[in-house]
Order: structure tokens, then sequence, then C-alpha cells
């Protein structure tokens, strides 16, 4: 999830992009859909992975899901039933399951979601509507055809293990739901649930509910938690600022609306058709752990083909210039995340542009479906909904792929995302790729950097979502620290490296759930343990480091003063000599490291005349003093002088001036801020 | 000593220095003839803004003043240094922000005083030599328009704030119609299509209050009476003199839109570009403050219609010649 051009000829030779206008058509083959083609049963199936034998084509089935939901949009309300499959991959024998009720975290205020702040972060207000979900049946096929009811038993409130803070925030919460089985279920065996639930949504609050007669239904249905395989249940409340964790599984969803309504949702339609008035239509996709959709009754909608998978944009009418830069982003980024972390397995990719009334669902990923956002004009100023696009693309790797715990570890989703997405769009616009204006051109990057630094000494990154205070330090952290700690380690160590540590772990935990170690494992094959452990320190104990020039001394070289013992002889030197005309020049820089993360650096040495040298240092004590012998007076070091350290706590240090040399002043500055200045006072002048 | 009566006491000092004025006539009110106080308007206006500067560079300097690239820096594309400057100093901005906002008030109220000093250059002649008079010449009938003035400013200010916020107001209420009925794209469109009415309302009080102010300068009006007087003068032309003012308006864009080109093309840094690209912010601005004086030269003749057969007596304490009196304008550019 997010907190908040057009491509070229290059653009054009790396994709194939088709796009197709019109509105959509909902239940015809003329809308898009697949029609009644041969369900996708699984990941890979369609294309030849990059690197073919080297990606796992599937994930281990673990849940499936087989559901029938209906929409009642003017009640905003959805009925479901279904069965669940479930089967304990764990070592060790289940005697309970664990569901996750995620809407009734807006059921009332006493929820954990709506008691905890959340400063900074969207989805702060009270619903004008609140949701709720509620189970009308919950039951287990037994092996002899027996069921037994389950719902009798379900614990909906109870107090939580883990913190005393938690379990007053919990007692009344309704999101974490406990059922205890009748019989064990031993590792390697199967058993199935017979489920029956009603939603009602709520106004559109953090990712879910309808505004009018869009609705946006994500986290809708009773969701098995993710059983660990030491057969431990990775349960928790719907925290504000967390996300999910679930287990992989197929989804086979048959979706159910008024005419007129347009669906999209998780995985492609295998079965379309008209009845009675309304439109049924069925999604079937495995090697999946969600299954979000949306329905509205005025979306337009776009197609395109990109590297083999089908893109259909859904968004509001009026909405065109977006939807051309969405498909054009997913049309440079889809390729790039493939060729980068592994190739995006599946055969569709829905795009859900809100309407700016639910801005609030904008913004999020579930398997193969992302929403985005953005003003129906564009945006020509910033990337803004480029960068939307890019971040929920690049969540179906991280998030979608490697599943990681991301209410546990939200770095790893986040974060890793935030990084990917910096780069996909450092490789669309370069420097221009956050903000493009006349005279101001601002980097993604930079910005990561510059909202990493500020909260870098609050918190640790690598905690889970519920231990952050505020939306606004877990966004920094989360987020932009941690993009900023990996391009940090992109810069310093290289391409190849890079690629050999998070394009390794992406391909490596591809559909699986891959932990903090996982991850640190990743970088120290493949950059190596110096660059591992300043991962870790980075990630866990709060990390930092700043360079900086304290001193640049340069002198003609001379005798040295003082009292000398040659040849058997004293000597006295008093004064210092001037050294011969043309002569050499000798002096040194002294480079100081604080804080406790380790980087190799560059240090520029800047002579008279212009002349540059460069220096190596591996940034290993607290300070390293350089010499200097030469021809040309030094006058000035600059360490870092490209960059590379985006971690570098304060740039303003980076570099020093020899004393009689003289300096330049903030000139520009002078004359950009009194011209702004001017334009101002004559634009206020009567 | 209250502000009135400082301003009474500058004023009474001033008049025994004051030169006798005598009104020009209407179609010699023209902001081409008086290049100088084009330039003593500019030097005011650059001052105030040079504060500004001095300000904001000094916070670059204290960080980037010994950098060996000066503070090029903080113009690399990706702007990096730039966001790590602003976030070491934060403890900079309120003092910077105080001193911004000085400057924008001192332009605002204490601009009163050189527009009315500019104006009455504009639109009087000393009476011996038939010159543009000088500040000195000027002063006391500036400085006795300033009360006159403030007044209409702050009235003219408060009708535009009244037709913002009912025009926010409309705006918001069209745009909930339209974006049920049509869709939010039509919403925005129909707020925009509002917005622009209300920024044309508000632009047509802002001419009224410039007219207004004219009057007082041109006419030694009071408040009121210069009310009128700028009333009278859009009744008479109620589409050429906003017309005058919005194509006036749009022109002073088109300066700061070409500098803003040149400047992105022209990549060096080096002392010399700098030399040139402050050359030409600074013909910017002294293009821009030409356009303004236009207008204001523009306002003072359509107001000359009113001009009372004392205005030369009450400028100089003795009786206007009769000859000197200005004729009524058509409105034609300056």
């Amino acid at each position: 999830m997010l907190r908040a051009r057009a491509a070229g000829a290059a653009l054009s030779a790396l994709v194939a992009l088709v796009v197709a206008g019109g509105e959509a058509e909902p239940g015809s083959t003329e809308a898009g859909l697949p029609g009644n083609g041969p369900p996708v049963l699984g990941a890979g199936a369609h294309m030849t992975p990059r690197g073919a034998g080297a990606l796992r084509e599937h994930a281990e089935d673990v849940v499936d899901y087989t559901l029938r939901a209906s929409l009642d949009p003017r009640a905003h309300t959805v009925h479901g039933e279904g069965s669940i499959r479930f089967r304990n991959t764990s070592a060790v024998a289940v005697r309970e399951l664990w569901l996750h009720l995620y809407l009734n975290a807006f059921k009332n205020e006493r929820s954990a979601f709506l008691r905890e702040p959340a400063a900074g972060s969207r989805g702060s207000g009270l619903p004008t509507d609140w949701g709720t979900i509620d189970l009308r049946a919950l039951s287990l096929r037994g092996p002899d055809g027996a069921v037994a009811d389950l719902l009798p038993a379900l614990e909906l409130k109870r107090p939580l293990a883990d913190g005393a803070g938690e379990r007053a925030a919990s007692d009344e919460d309704e999101t974490d739901a406990r059922v205890p089985l009748p019989r064990e279920v031993a590792p390697g065996d199967m058993i199935t649930l017979d489920v029956a639930w009603d939603d009602k949504l709520p106004t559109v609050l953090e990712r879910t509910g309808y505004s009018g007669s869009f609705h946006m239904i994500g986290q809708w249905f009773p969701k098995i938690a993710r059983l660990e395989p030491d057969g431990t249940w990775a349960h928790f409340p719907f925290h504000h600022l967390a996300e999910f964790y679930a287990d992989f599984g197929m989804y086979d969803v048959t979706l159910d609306v008024p005419e007129g309504f347009t669906i999209g949702a998780t995985g492609p339609v295998v079965e379309a058709r008209r009845e009675q008035g309304r439109v049924i239509e069925r999604h079937v996709q495995g090697d999946i752990h969600d299954f979000a959709w949306t329905a509205w009754d005025r979306f337009d909608s776009r197609e395109a083909t990109v590297d083999g998978v089908r893109v259909r944009c859904l968004y509001p009418r009026g909405f065109d210039r977006d939807a051309e830069i969405e498909l054009a982003a997913v049309g440079f980024a889809l390729p790039y995340f493939g060729a980068h972390y592994g190739a995006y397995p599946y055969p569709v990719l829905t795009l859900v542009h809100p309407p700016e009334a639910a801005a609030e669902a904008g913004g999020m990923e579930y398997p193969t479906l992302i929403t985005t956002g953005g003003p129906w004009h564009g945006d020509p100023f910033t990337r803004i909904i480029e960068l939307v696009t890019v971040h929920e693309l690049g969540h179906q790797w991280f998030y979608g792929l490697l599943a990681s715990n991301e209410s546990l570890w939200p770095f790893l989703d986040e974060g890793l995302n935030s990084y990917a997405e910096a780069d996909v769009l450092r490789a669309m616009h370069d420097q221009r790729s956050l903000i493009d204006l006349p005279g101001l051109a601002v980097s993604d990057h930079a910005w990561q950097a510059f909202v990493a630094n500020a909260y870098a000494h609050d918190a640790p990154v690598a905690q889970a979502a519920s231990a952050f205070p505020t939306g606004r330090q877990y966004g920094a952290l989360v987020y932009s620290r941690t993009a900023a700690i990996l391009e940090t380690l992109h810069r310093v160590y290289g391409d190849a490296a890079m690629t050999a540590s998070l394009g390794s772990y992406a391909r490596l935990y591809r559909f699986d759930h891959p932990g903090p170690e996982s991850l640190i494992g990743s970088f120290e094959a493949g950059m190596g343990g110096d660059a591992a452990a300043t991962l870790r320190r980075a990630l866990f104990d709060r990390g930092w480091v700043d360079y900086a020039v304290t001193e640049v001394v340069s002198h003609a070289e001379a005798p040295a003063r003082g009292i000398f013992d040659r040849d058997g002889q004293r000597e006295t030197v008093k004064e210092a000599g001037k050294g011969a005309p043309g002569g050499n020049v000798e002096g040194w820089v002294l480079v100081e490291r604080k804080g406790t993360l380790t980087f190799p650096v560059e240090v520029e040495l800047r002579l008279a005349g212009g002349e540059r040298q460069r220096v190596s240092w591996d940034g290993r004590g607290s300070s390293v003093r350089i010499p200097y012998h030469g021809h040309a007076a030094l006058e000035a070091a600059v360490v870092d002088p490209d960059h590379a350290v985006l971690l570098d706590d304060d740039l303003t240090n980076n570099q020093s001036t020899a004393r009689d040399v003289s300096t330049r002043g903030a000139t520009r500055v002078l004359e950009e801020a009194t011209y702004a200045a001017e334009l101002l006072v004559e634009g206020l002048s009567p | 000593m209250s502000a009135m009566a400082s301003l009474e006491a500058a004023d009474a000092g001033a008049r025994r220095h004051a030169a006798e004025l005598v009104a020009l006539p209407a179609e010699s009110v023209r902001a081409r003839l008086r290049p100088w106080t084009v330039v003593t308007l500019f030097a005011w206006e650059a001052s105030l803004a040079l504060v500004v500067g001095t300000s904001v560079a000094s916070v670059a300097g204290q960080a980037y003043g010994r950098h060996p690239d000066g503070d090029a820096p903080l113009f690399a594309p990706g702007s990096l240094a730039l966001l790590d400057l602003l976030r070491h100093s934060v403890a900079a901005v309120a003092p910077v922000a105080t001193t911004l906002f000085l400057v924008a008030l001192l332009a605002r109220l204490g601009g009163l005083l050189p527009a009315a000093v500019a104006s009455t250059q504009m639109a009087f002649a000393t009476a011996r030599t038939r010159r543009a008079p000088s500040i000195r010449d000027v002063a006391a009938r500036a400085l006795g328009a300033v009360p006159a003035m403030f007044t209409v400013t702050m009235l003219a200010f408060a009708l535009e704030a009244t037709v913002v916020l009912l025009g926010v107001a409309l705006a918001g209420s069209v745009s909930t119609w339209a974006t049920g009925r049509f869709g939010e794209a039509e919403g925005d469109e129909a707020a925009l299509g509002v917005g622009l009415v209300v920024m044309a309302l508000a632009g047509f009080v802002g001419v009224g209050g410039d007219l207004a102010k004219a009057s007082v300068v041109r006419n030694d009006a009071r408040a009121l009476t210069a009310v009128e007087s700028s009333i009278a003068a859009l009744s008479a032309h109620p589409i050429a003199l906003p017309y005058s003012a919005a194509w006036r308006g749009a022109a002073s864009l088109v300066p700061v839109a070409l500098a803003a080109t040149l400047t992105t093309y022209l990549t060096a840094r080096g002392p010399t570009a700098m030399i040139v690209i402050a050359a030409i912010h600074q013909t910017v601005v002294i293009v821009r403050v030409a356009i303004r004086m236009s207008w204001m030269a523009k306002a003072l003749r359509a107001v000359s219609r009113g001009v009372s057969p004392s205005a030369t007596a009450a400028a100089t304490g003795r009786p206007a010649r009769s000859g000197a009196q200005g004729a009524p304008s058509r409105g034609r550019g300056a």
C-alpha cells in the first residue's frame, strides 16, 4: 500500500503495448473478458519465466477458497458463502483455526484499528457508515460425511497474550477469531469448512468500502490465518498501520452484481454471463493469498497487453489521461520488475482507479489487482500517478510473490518495494522522477533520503507495524528509510551486487514467506559480510552515518623546523621555508565518519587549476587522514562526491576548503531568492 | 505620536519643499514619459526583495559558502543536497518566514506611498518647468493621498474577499451537483468555470480599486469620492477598462515565462552565466514594473474626467491654471 509520462520510443521498444479504448460491457467477451476459456489453475502456466528452471512455478497449495458473493449496491452489503479447504502443512497437529474477520475493524470505535492513533496516515477518521462481517454459518465436514457446527464455539473477543496494551485494545476487537476444532488435524491432513457470511461495507476508509455506487471490496471474507511451519498461527488483530499475511492457495470466486455494474477482480474471468438482471463473473486464480474486487456503474476501461500479461485499467469517466499514464507506467515497469525479480507469473493484471471521493481506496495492492489514484487531469509537474502505479505494481513481487508477514515485518514488503519503485522511476525519468518543474527537479531517491534521515534516530526500521506510534514515523522508517538503505547499498556496491542480493532474494523466496534473516542472508551471499552486517545494523539498530571533511591543509613542501641531528651535527631550523617556486605542495585531508554504519566512500581532492583526484576509503575507522603530495595546491576536498551514501545524515559537512582559498559563497541562491522575492513584491504592490 | 499625526507632520514638512504642480492633460499621463519613475519604483521593490534574498542566502551560505563549487550542489538535478539543507535549516525557517511576511506587508501597505509618488509623478508636472516633478516635489501630495488610498485598498480587499468566499461556496455547490450528475471530471470543470467567473469578478473589483486609488491622486479625492469616481469610470467603460487591466496582467506573465525558458536552457553556471541570468531576471522585473505603471497611468487617465478645477490648487496650495486641467480620457494605451 502506498501512504499517499507517458513512455517514449524507448518504452515502445520494451513492451508491446496495445491500448484499446471503450467502456466495458459486463459479461460479454466484447468487454475484453476471456469468455469461457479454461481456468488458469496455476502460476507459470502461460509463460516461460526468464531463467527457466531457476524460478519456482507454483506456491505450496495450503488453502483453497471456493466462494460465491452477491453485492447489493444500495444497501452496500455482500452476502457470501462457499467452502474453504485447508491443509495442515506444518510439522505438528493443530486443534484450532484462526480466522481474520478484517471488516470488523470498522464495526465500532472499540476495534483495535479505530482505537489506535495513526497520525500522519490515511484512515485516521471514522467511517460515516460502519462496516461489519457477520459469520452466518461455519461447519466442518467430517470424513464420514458428518458436519460439525463450529459457529457456537467461535471466539470473537478475547485477550491476546502478547502485551498488556494490546490486550486492552483487543478485548473488544472482533477481527481475529479463534475456532476450536472438534478433532485434531494431523500434518498433511486436509479439512473442508463450509461458510456463509454477510458483509456490511463501511464508507471507504483505508482500502475498502463504498462511496456512492462505487464499491471497493477488500478483506471481505473470513480468511484463515497463516499456519507457520512450526505449527503456530500467525494471527493478529487488524492494526491501523498493519497489513496482512496469509498462505497461498487457489481462489475460485463467483461474483454477482446488478446489471450495469462493471466488475474488476483478482484473477482472470473464466466464466461470465447475465442472468435475471445480474452480471455474474467467475474468477479463478491459483498461487495467490488474497482476493479483492470492485464494482461500479461508472467505470470506463482500457486494456493493454504487456509482456504477455493482459492489463485492464478501470477508471472513472473523464479520467482517460490517468488511464494513459497508468498503462504506460505498467508498460515500462512490468518488464522491468520481471527482469530484476523474476517474471510476473499471472495472466492478468487489473488496475482500479477509484473516484476521487473514494481516494482512500486507492494506492493498495492485491494479487493481480492494484488500486491507483490521482486527479482526472493527470499531474504534469509531478510523477505521483506513475509513482503510485509503479509502487502498487511492485507489490506483486514484494507482497504477492514474496508473501512476508506484513504485520510483523512491514519493511519487507513496503520498504523493499519502495526501493524497487524508486529504481523504476529513476530508470524512467532519472533525476526528475518525482517533481519535474522548470528549474526544480526532485528525484524519488532524494525525497526518500530526505524523509528517511529525518527519522533515522527515532526507532528501528525492523519492527511490527503496530509498534510504530505514528503513521508519519511508520511511513518514514518502513518505506523511505528501508528504500534509502537499499539504494545506498546499491550505489556503494554496484548493480551486479544488488542483482546478486535483492534479485536473488526475490527469486529464491518466490512463492514463499521470507523473513528478515532471509533478506540479510541474501545480501551476505550477494554483497558480502560487511554489507550484510551494515544492513542488519541499519534495519534493527537505528544505524546511521555521517561523513564529514573536517580539515584541508596545503602548503609548499619545505624543510621542517626544529632541531635535527644530521651527519653528527646538530642543526636548528628556525623558519619555515617558502619552498621553491613551482615546487611540490604537501598537505592532507581529514575525513571523519560518525555513526554506526560503515560504507566504503570516495574522497575527491580539488587542486588549484581545476584538477581533481579521487581516493577511496573503506570507511571502517572513525577517521582517516589522507596525505597529499603534488605540484598543485590542495584547495578543497569532498567526501562521497557522487552521493552514493543516501543515508549520510548531513551533507552540509561533506566538503571543506583550505583556509587561504577564496570561496564562492551562495551567490546563486542570493540571485534566485531575490528574483523570486521581487516577483512576490511586485505582485503584492498596490 | 499616532500614525496619522506622523503622516500629517511629514506632510507639512514636505509641503515646505514642494514645487508647484499642475495636472497634465490626460493624454500626457503616460508611464513611458516617466522612465525614472519606473526605475525608482523598481529600485524600491528590488530593495525589499534583496532583504528576503539576503536572508535566504545567509542560510545557504552557512552550509555551502565554503564548498568548492559554491552553492551549485543545491541546484543539482534531483535536489538531494537542497532537501538535505532544508532538513538542517529548520531553525532558520521561522526567521526567514518572518522576514518574508514583513516584506510582504511592507510591499502591500507600505507600497502605497511609492505608488502614490509614482502616480503623482505621472499625473502632474512642475508648474514652472513643465517637467517631471521630483520625489521631493510630489512628496506632500503623495503623503496626503496615502490615508485615502489605504481606505480604498481595504475596501477593495474586503469586497474581493467577499466575492471569492461566495465564489468558493458557489463553486463547491456546482461541483457537487455536476459530480453527482455527470462525474468528477465534469464536476471539477464546472467548479473551474465558476472559479473563472469569480476571478473575473474579483478582478473587476480590483480594477475598481485601482481606479479609486488613481482618483485619490489625480483628483485629490477623499476615499468615498474616489470610489464614486471609480464607479463612474467603470460605468462609462465597463469592458475597455477591465480589458485594459487584463491584457496588461497577461502581458506581465510573458517575460517571466520567457526568462524561465531562457534560464532553463542556460546550463553553464560560471560567473558569466550568473551575471547573464541576473540581468535577465532584473529585466523581467523592470518590464513588469513598467507594465504595472502603464496600467496606473491608464487608471489616472480614466478618472481624469472627474478632475476638479481645484486639483492643482489642492496639490500646491495655489490656484490651478485653467489650461492645465486634464481632459477626459478615451482609454487609449499608455
